[in-house]
């Protein structure tokens, strides 16, 4: 922390062109070091899960694994339940994402370009969800789920998840508040009503803040094991975090099995955000939170 | 059709769906949560009382909440005591050093895992027996830092913090530098011809164009504070004893564990107020300055 | 352009997701049709029992699961599922969310201590035929009724390594200064850890803080009886000579290096791979340590040496447990009850008991556990029931949010009898009070 103050004086702003090499050394040392903190831990999980049991007794947790063994792999896929846990994974994001963005898009649509009078008290509304604590609010959630029988489906964390937010509708409208309001007149004149409007113009500029927040999005459905754990207790409707959970209550002491079933479970995520990266910070950086 | 009609169509047509699971799936089950904070109800049982606010007072006069509180305390701190770390990464990853998008992408790494990975990764590094992260101090000579991680009552919620560090730090980084990136240069080279040093521009200049994302984070921190559950849940179900409790720990233990739905539902109404509450207080206390 | 761009990227994300998702995508639609014929049980004849229930033992959770699919051949037209979790409170809570939107499981496992709880989610079950064969059921019943019935008995039980005392040349304890001499004497020797505790999880204290108390008061109406009175934990009560017998072995420093800091798995490796000597634990460990070890030939116990001198018995501490009932929301009682009929039938009981490896609940049907035959030769000791407090205590227990298992772990974290009994008095009267 002593340091924090310092490194902002020197660089502010775009570097000194005869930027002091002690001062790039320790700009990369510190790079170097976070790298570190955030690659150990993962790291030394991917040593484990390569580790046979009797190994993981006798050497260091910290060295290499002496022959990089398949066997954890292999039992944590088969007997987690992984492949069932990555199909409702997979179609809980996908399918979720694409509702809550066009939702989100046409509420912050609505709220943007229309005056009404109940405009005020919807925002409020939204604004009261972003500190309704979770958990406690469950028996209720769960008496409606219930009886609108969704429950142990996979429409009941769908339906929750799909829902927009506070934090959404503020960035959309952050995005179409620089769409000129000239585009949807000039489509009125030729005829467009208001959903052609929102569906040719709108949606379309939206994309980009899209991209960012339903990459958001899915990360917290992703991670979310509440939810899942609740309204689906069904073996076949597990979710990754709900495998796992499964998987590591059957097995806690047997850390080799256990991390290879933390890789599997991180290892698409881990894909996915690498070969996605670059857009995700391009949506980031166009506003996501200029709001 | 004509567009005043249909004005009142697609209103009503677009935010029907979000409206309606809005209040469906989370405003009618918070109003529920008033009703059963006034209420002896068990959880269970189809029958329950009414009870006025005897909850909350129980609530104010029991030593575990305040417990639990100055333990979500904690986590408040250590965030806000990151923020200007965090900051200055930002700021650093903001200047085109050489390999930035490299370190961009593991800085946010974190972020994007598995939060119940995570926890039981931990829960690995923090083993006693032959656990990593003892194995690692021992390597580099600090064998005398060796604790007992999540054992200790005394320690184990820093461990547990760390964690929270660990996972959120680089979101807040990538917020900031999203909030840097939004901050025009040419400010910066007016500045620089008025003359102005580094700090100068810094406080004036850096700070004033992320202030919105300042409060966001702020925001964020006090809401993740004062709900963080699944850390201590999944690491030590608040253990030792009540040692690593966190108020929705205490919360969800009250309804389910002690079938106190009553209290619990009033320490979930509490919760809500408090995040109200200290959210507008942060916004006086650091939003002030930059009041425009 | 841009906008295409993202066009673009945002469907070929969503393409990949698909494609990921989609090589099995056929098979979840059905599977969620199937859970929907189960929960509305309308569509068709065929109808699906769901039975939740918990064990910490993986093989066994297995043997169930395969078990209750046999009912198909008695009945083809009622499939059994198991709902298995791997910890009581994780079931607990599960099932408490459920109870309140009425969607409980049509077969419930419960605990004895919670029937009163759930009270009004439970079918009687007193017409049941299988009802009057049960030894214990009617000591559990709830306001006259019997509301679930317990499928086995158990003893609670101090395990170790015969080898390890011959090595160590040690008698098996009958009183607690024994015991702590016999613990402290593994501790001076230093080849092994005298006692293997996972206090990271709060429960495996549970023959200690739970259940020394109860013992040391001989009366099995204990935990009742202390709703009667205003401060029964202080100096001169069971409670405190119990808890401090537990602070004199938590303070000796004969539990390893970091009990708290190890789980109940751990702990258990511990003493199965013989680097630790001594365990409590009740019957049901032994499947859990045959399965690791391979084999119980260094296995052996002894009833709980709870007593402070040789003149008054030794009595050892019985658990009835896996108590099943029928959610009085199920919509599909006469099924239920139909195959709990089948399932404590005589013959698929004895699987079952086979399967647990515990003593039996009925009349008529003995275990077959060489292990506990083994035991009760060389040990006779009189029968202790372990009886759960009344709604009374247990309302009391709850407006203080007492957990007996993590105030054990408060005590290996240093904190001592005093503090704890004080503390807990004052909030019993309070609670009294507040009645």
């Amino acid at each position: 922390m002593k340091t924090a103050p310092s490194t902002p004086v020197t660089t502010g702003y775009r570097p000194a062109v005869g930027q002091k090499w002690w001062t790039s050394l320790g700009i990369y040392g510190l790079f170097g070091l976070i790298s570190v903190i955030v690659l150990f831990p993962i790291l030394i999980n991917v040593f484990t899960a390569f580790k046979t049991g009797p190994e993981l007794m006798k050497t260091s947790p910290l060295s290499l694994p002496e022959s990089w063994q398949f066997g954890n792999l292999k039992t944590a896929f088969e007997t987690g339940n992984m492949l069932v846990g990555f199909r409702n994974t997979a179609v809980l994001v996908v399918v979720s994402v694409i509702l809550n963005t066009v939702l989100g898009s046409m509420t912050a649509y609505i709220l943007n370009r229309f005056n009404f009078k109940l405009k005020k008290a919807i925002m409020a509304m939204f604004m009261i969800a972003m500190v309704i604590p979770f958990y406690t609010t469950e028996v209720s959630r769960f008496q409606i789920i219930k009886s609108i029988g969704l429950y142990d489906t996979i429409f009941a964390p769908l339906l929750i998840y799909a829902g927009t937010d506070l934090l959404q509708i503020f960035i959309f409208l952050q995005f179409i508040e620089k769409i000129s309001s000239q585009l949807d007149e000039s489509a009125m004149i030729d005829g467009a009503s208001y959903t052609t409007i929102f569906r040719k113009i709108i949606f379309p500029l939206l994309l980009p803040a899209s991209a960012t927040l339903a990459i958001i999005k899915a990360v917290d459905i992703m991670n979310d094991m509440y939810i899942p754990y609740l309204y689906m207790p069904s073996k076949e409707l597990h979710t990754l975090s709900t495998a796992l959970m499964t998987f590591v209550g059957q097995r806690s002491s047997d850390f080799g099995q256990l991390s290879a079933a933390i890789l599997i479970v991180l290892l698409p995520t881990i894909l996915i955000y690498l070969l996605l990266q670059k857009y995700i910070f391009a949506g980031i950086a166009e506003g996501a939170v200029k709001g | 059709m004509n567009y005043n009609l249909q004005k009142k169509f697609v209103i009503f047509g677009f935010l029907a769906i979000p409206v309606g699971l809005l209040m469906l799936f989370l405003l009618y089950p918070t109003v529920k949560l008033f009703q059963f904070s006034l209420t002896d109800w068990n959880g269970i049982s189809k029958t329950f009382n009414y009870v006025g606010f005897k909850n909350y007072i129980a609530a104010f006069q029991t030593d575990g909440v305040w417990d639990a509180l100055r333990n979500n305390l904690l986590y408040f701190i250590m965030h806000l005591v990151f923020i200007p770390l965090e900051i200055s990464i930002a700021v650093l990853l903001n200047n085109k050093i050489r390999a930035s998008r490299f370190f961009r992408s593991m800085v946010f790494m974190p972020y994007i895992l598995n939060g119940v990975a995570v926890a039981y990764i931990f829960s690995y590094l923090y083993n006693p027996i032959n656990g990593p992260f003892n194995a690692l101090l021992d390597l580099i000579g600090l064998e005398g830092l060796i604790q007992n991680w999540l054992s200790d009552p005394g320690v184990v919620n820093y461990s547990l913090v760390a964690v929270s560090l660990w996972r959120f730090s680089g979101f807040h980084v990538i917020l900031f530098l999203a909030g840097l990136q939004s901050v025009p240069q040419d400010l910066y080279e007016a500045a620089t011809i008025d003359g102005a040093g580094a700090f100068q521009k810094f406080r004036f200049i850096t700070v004033p164009g992320i202030s919105r994302v300042i409060e966001i984070v702020l925001f964020l921190n006090v809401r993740g504070a004062l709900q963080v559950f699944d850390i201590p849940f999944l690491m030590t179900q608040g253990g030792p004893g009540t040692a690593s409790t966190t108020f929705t720990v205490y919360t969800i233990q009250s309804a389910f564990k002690y079938n106190n739905y009553g209290l619990a539902s009033s320490l979930a109404v509490i919760l809500m107020l408090m995040i109200i509450v200290f959210t507008q207080l942060q916004g006086k206390l650091f939003g002030g300055k930059e009041d425009n | 352009m841009r906008t295409k761009k993202w066009a673009t990227l945002l469907l070929v994300c969503t393409l990949v997701l698909t494609a990921l998702s989609g090589c099995s995508g056929g098979s979840g639609k059905s599977s969620e049709e199937n859970g929907d014929t189960a929960n509305s049980g309308a569509k068709a004849d065929k109808v699906t029992l769901k039975l939740a229930m918990w064990d910490s033992n993986n093989d066994f959770i297995t043997f169930l699961t395969d078990k209750v699919k046999e009912y198909s051949s008695v009945n083809p037209n009622v499939k059994v599922e198991v709902e298995s979790f791997k910890s009581d409170s994780d079931y607990l809570q599960a099932i408490k969310v459920r109870a309140g939107g009425d969607a409980l499981p049509d077969l419930i496992e419960l605990k004895p201590n919670w029937l009163a709880d759930f009270k009004e989610q439970l079918t009687p079950l007193d017409d049941l035929g299988v009802v009057s064969k049960n030894i214990y059921a009617k000591n559990y019943a709830v306001d006259g009724k019997i509301l679930a019935i317990p499928s086995v008995s158990f003893p609670e039980l101090v395990y170790y390594h015969p080898s390890v005392f011959k090595e160590l040349n040690l008698e098996v304890p009958t009183t607690w200064p024994q015991f702590m001499d016999v613990l402290k004497k593994i501790q001076e020797n230093g080849k092994y850890i005298p006692y293997a505790m996972g206090g990271k999880d709060a429960w495996p204290d549970y023959p200690f803080n739970e259940f020394l108390p109860h013992i040391i008061s001989d009366k099995e109406s204990y935990l009742s009886d202390l709703a009667k009175e205003d401060a029964p934990f202080g100096e001169g009560t069971p409670f405190y000579q119990g808890y401090s017998q537990i602070a004199e072995m938590y303070n000796a420093n004969v539990m390893g290096p970091d009990p708290l800091g190890i789980g109940a798995d751990q702990a258990n490796d511990l003493f199965i791979s013989k680097q630790a000597a001594v365990m409590a634990s009740g019957l049901w460990f032994v499947p859990t340590y045959e399965s690791k070890a391979g084999t119980l030939d260094d296995l052996a116990a002894f009833p709980m040496p709870y007593r402070q001198t040789e003149d008054t018995p030794l009595k050892l501490m019985m658990f009835t447990d896996h108590f099943y009932g029928i959610s009085s929301s199920s919509k599909h009682q006469e099924e239920a009850k139909a195959f709990m009929e089948w399932f404590y039938s005589p013959e698929v009981y004895k699987e079952y008991l086979n399967g647990a490896q515990l003593d039996t609940a009925f009349e008529g049907v003995d275990s077959d556990v060489p292990f506990l035959k083994t035991f009760y030769a060389d040990n006779q000791p009189e029968k202790f029931m372990y009886i759960p407090g009344d709604a009374a205590y247990t309302e009391l227990s709850n407006a203080i949010q007492l957990d007996v298992k993590a105030l054990g772990q408060e005590m290996m974290a240093g904190k001592t009898v005093d503090e704890i009994t004080k503390d807990l008095n004052a909030k019993w009267t309070e609670a009294r009070k507040n009645k």
